[in-house]
């Protein structure tokens, strides 16, 4: 389906037992975690309104709908955004994916179509309900489901939903990482042979740093030594490009020249 | 995503040679291969300063090394007609004289396993993330580096 034709709906939620305050307004890199996504989805033009119990929601600027029926998890927001949304269709993201790829969106947004009352991605055969399309033809069973307690998503897309369809979205695991704890937030930094030794450490927990080029800056600061070596990035267990975008948890490492065999 | 289990190529401490030799035994059954490659890596008594290595410590980053290795035996199946393929990497302190890197490559012909097998080595030393560090005959030591 054409992203023209959908509207997106934000779940940003309400308790977060763990984070110890409101997962979406938790700041990452200098803004609140929700403003991350709206800033990866507001070029899509897409209708776009936030589900979300919290106040502080309005500063976004994109209509806020509390839940009709609180207290009902993932499944309350959604049906809340599906009841306001002006579109039949609609993208539903979670505000705890930070690092969320529009290619990713647009993967699942074109296999989306009239038919279809739900396209869900699925990573290792494990459903994101938060990362899917809904059509407005689930609110009869979403709304049968709430009524009878059943609040749980993965319940309800394998045997309620009405004409379900899983997207592999194997390709974008990292990218749709949920941020739970504010510790999934770090970046780890690994040291290996001769870094390992000038910076006398081999593992550094950062708060995160949005790319490779601040990382240099802030390593240069604390480790002055390590400008008299060379070394590669690895992002990811991948060499970076000059200048990559890290995301929040990235695992990084400085490889000092290989030396194997 | 492939099913198969990735290989680790890494062991701790030096490949002994009756492993080696358990390896070449072990293929008597494959009817079809006419020909096995093998490479031994040997720690190297280098002289640095006039002190003498006595042994290499090997470390690894080996989630990324599996990875990277993984690429390496996919990249090399799909280039020569290979019946198999062992690689077996030290890691740990490694003494002058013992075993570090055991490679063999198997095929129907000669060329497939000479050329896979040096390009494996090749591969291996160029793209797997292990460092080496020289303990000398004083325990100072220095990082080695690959010609």
């Amino acid at each position: 389906m054409d992203l023209n034709l959908l509207g997106i709906i934000l779940l940003a939620g309400g308790k977060s037992t763990r984070m110890g305050q409101d997962k979406g307004l938790l700041m990452l890199q200098d803004k609140p975690m929700v403003q991350h996504i709206l800033e990866v989805v507001a070029p899509l033009q897409c209708p776009m309104i936030i589900i979300a119990n919290a106040p502080a929601y309005q500063a976004f600027n994109y209509p806020v709908f509390a839940d009709i029926i609180p207290d009902c998890g993932p499944m309350g927001g959604i049906y809340t955004g599906l009841m306001h949304s002006e579109r039949d269709h609609n993208l539903v993201l979670a505000c705890d994916m930070p690092s969320v790829q529009v290619d990713a969106i647009q993967h699942l947004t074109a296999r989306h179509s009239e038919n279809h009352g739900v396209t869900v991605g699925s990573i290792a055969g494990q459903l994101e309900p938060l990362f899917a399309v809904y059509s407005k033809i689930c609110l009869p069973s979403l709304e049968d489901a709430l009524h009878n307690g059943a609040y749980k998503m993965q319940d309800y897309l394998k045997c309620e939903a009405p004409g379900v369809q899983t997207i592999n979205l194997e390709a974008w695991q990292e990218s749709l990482r949920n941020v739970n704890t504010p510790s999934d937030l770090h970046q780890t930094i690994k040291f290996f042979g001769m870094i390992a030794e000038a910076t006398g450490c081999s593992a550094l927990e950062i708060d995160p740093l949005p790319d490779t080029k601040s990382l240099l800056a802030a390593l240069y600061l604390r480790f002055p030594s390590l400008q008299d070596y060379t070394f590669a990035i690895a992002v990811d267990k991948t060499i970076a490009a000059p200048d990559q975008v890290l995301r929040p948890g990235a695992e990084i490492a400085l490889l000092p020249p290989f030396a194997g065999g | 995503m492939s099913e198969k289990k990735r290989k680790n190529p890494f062991v701790e401490g030096p490949v002994a040679p009756d492993f080696i030799a358990s390896v070449i035994a072990k293929h008597h059954t494959q009817a079809d291969a006419g020909a096995h490659s093998i490479f031994l890596g040997q720690v190297r008594a280098d002289v640095v300063e006039g002190k003498t290595v006595r042994a290499i410590e090997y470390t690894a980053y080996p989630e990324m090394a599996l990875e990277a290795y993984h690429e390496i035996r996919e990249a090399i199946f799909a280039k020569y007609p290979l019946h198999c393929l062992h690689v077996h990497h030290s890691l740990g302190t490694i003494a002058v004289g013992e075993i570090c890197l055991f490679v063999m490559t198997t095929s129907r012909h000669r060329a497939a396993a000479i050329e896979a097998c040096t390009e494996i080595v090749e591969r291996i030393k160029k793209e797997l993330p292990v460092w080496g560090k020289e303990i000398l005959e004083d325990d100072a030591h220095q990082w080695k580096t690959n010609q």
